[in-house]
């Protein structure tokens, strides 16, 4: 039996898959050169809000860097009401090139700026 | 391809190909749910994805070309079914992950990649035995009958196409195993005497199933010409095969860095017990050679 219209979409569709996926891989070996993972945080100050157990700070946690972080630990610090406060988070696994989103909570809305530390993290 | 021929109707390719995308979720859900899939996608480098690919391809293009359901197919062919095996899997895959919520607008584009490229492997495996090629058999007898548990091609299987279908069996059924942490646990937890144990439990096993069992697909005790066609010698080889497939995926998800040889040994005997199954598998799909078939 002779090809039909959609056995040939199909096989085009096939194809720029096929090729779609393994040249975009092969170019990603090619030229991103696999440097240290990076953690980069942005905090949203202006979309805190109150919650009867906290303030509740969102953010993003971006890695610019090639290789991907495991058990990656950040630390917030800020100065609420007067006296220093710290909590961290554990984020599993800190994909190359990915955003996660992330919260910190404080038990008031803090006086100053939230720094931000990475404690830590592990090359899978 | 004779021009006099009628166009296949545009439906029965529709149809094919959900037949092929409801064969490859078969196979691929399982993975599909499974987390050590999806953080492997970013955890392992591109060029070992692009190898896994390779082989999964190789395999496909095995398994289509004995489950095959066009009787008379070019090489040409075979290899645009197989291309085409790998396209739709990679289509079902993407819209799995994207339903599952794996892939979105705030994952990268190489960890998108990634995970497609890897959930497609066991997808197209299932879309392959799914026989979801668009070369589907003209709907005469003959080909109804030779789509049973043995050879559509009807050209028969050799002693080394049978052990190639046994690798791809094995890389299938292992496949769902290797990338878990369960077969690192299981040997480095293992003495060295239930490792012994575990192997000729897995030979016996898998010896029974092909040539004891009365599996349709399965075979007698007779051997053949080649010295591969002999139970003892095929059930090794198959044996050897699912060794060597396991340590492949083993050493593909990243289970043999800087792992020590002894645990390397206890994870490839464990895992290729069940590799040995999806190799017993393969061969029972295939069924016997050419010549026991115009026997029965």
């Amino acid at each position: 039996m002779r090809q039909n219209w959609a056995e040939w979409a199909t096989l085009a569709v096939s194809v720029v898959a096929v090729v779609g996926v393994i040249g975009a891989l092969t170019l990603d070996g090619i030229f991103t050169d696999a440097g240290p993972p990076k953690p980069v945080v942005e905090l949203q100050v202006d979309a805190a809000y109150q919650t009867e157990t906290g303030w509740i700070v969102p953010g993003t946690v971006a890695n610019d860097g090639g290789e991907a972080a495991e058990a990656i630990v950040l630390r917030a610090t800020a100065s609420v009401a007067g006296s220093e406060e710290e909590n961290e988070i554990t984020l599993d696994y800190l994909p190359a090139g990915t955003r996660v989103e992330v919260s910190f909570g404080f038990s008031a809305e803090p006086d100053g700026e939230v720094t931000i530390q990475t404690i830590g993290f592990r090359l899978p | 391809m004779n021009k006099s021929e009628p166009v296949k109707p545009v439906r029965e390719t529709v149809r094919d190909l959900i037949r092929a995308a409801g064969g490859g979720l078969l196979v691929g859900l399982p993975l599909l749910y499974t987390i050590e899939m999806w953080d492997h996608s970013f955890l392992l480098p591109s060029w070992k994805i692009v190898l896994l690919l390779g082989v999964a391809f190789v395999v496909v293009v095995g398994f289509n070309a004995v489950s095959g359901f066009r009787r008379e197919r070019s090489w040409a062919e075979l290899l645009i079914d197989s291309v085409e095996t790998m396209g739709i899997a990679a289509v079902v895959a993407t819209v799995a992950l994207l339903l599952l919520g794996r892939i979105g607008l705030e994952t990268s584009l190489r960890d998108a990649v990634g995970k497609i490229a890897l959930e497609m492997i066991p997808v197209a495996f299932g879309v392959s035995l799914a026989g979801g090629q668009l070369a589907s058999p003209d709907d005469d007898p003959e080909d109804a009958a030779a789509q049973g548990s043995s050879v559509g091609d009807g050209a028969g299987v050799g002693a080394f196409g049978r052990l190639f279908i046994a690798g791809g069996g094995a890389l299938l059924f292992a496949l769902n195993i290797a990338p878990t942490e369960e077969p690192l646990l299981l040997g480095v937890g293992a003495e060295w005497w239930l490792l012994l144990l575990v192997i000729p439990a897995t030979l016996a096993m898998t010896f029974a199933i092909v040539f004891y069992a009365d599996f349709r697909g399965g075979r007698s005790l007779d051997a053949g010409d080649s010295p591969l066609d002999h139970p003892l010698t095929e059930t090794l080889a198959a044996y050897a095969v699912s060794l060597l497939v396991s340590l492949l995926l083993l050493w593909a998800f990243g289970r043999t860095d800087g792992v020590g040889l002894r645990a390397i040994i206890g994870q490839v005997i464990m895992l290729a017990a069940v590799a040995s199954f999806g190799a017993a598998a393969g061969r029972l799909l295939v069924g016997g050679s050419q010549q026991q078939q115009e026997a029965t």
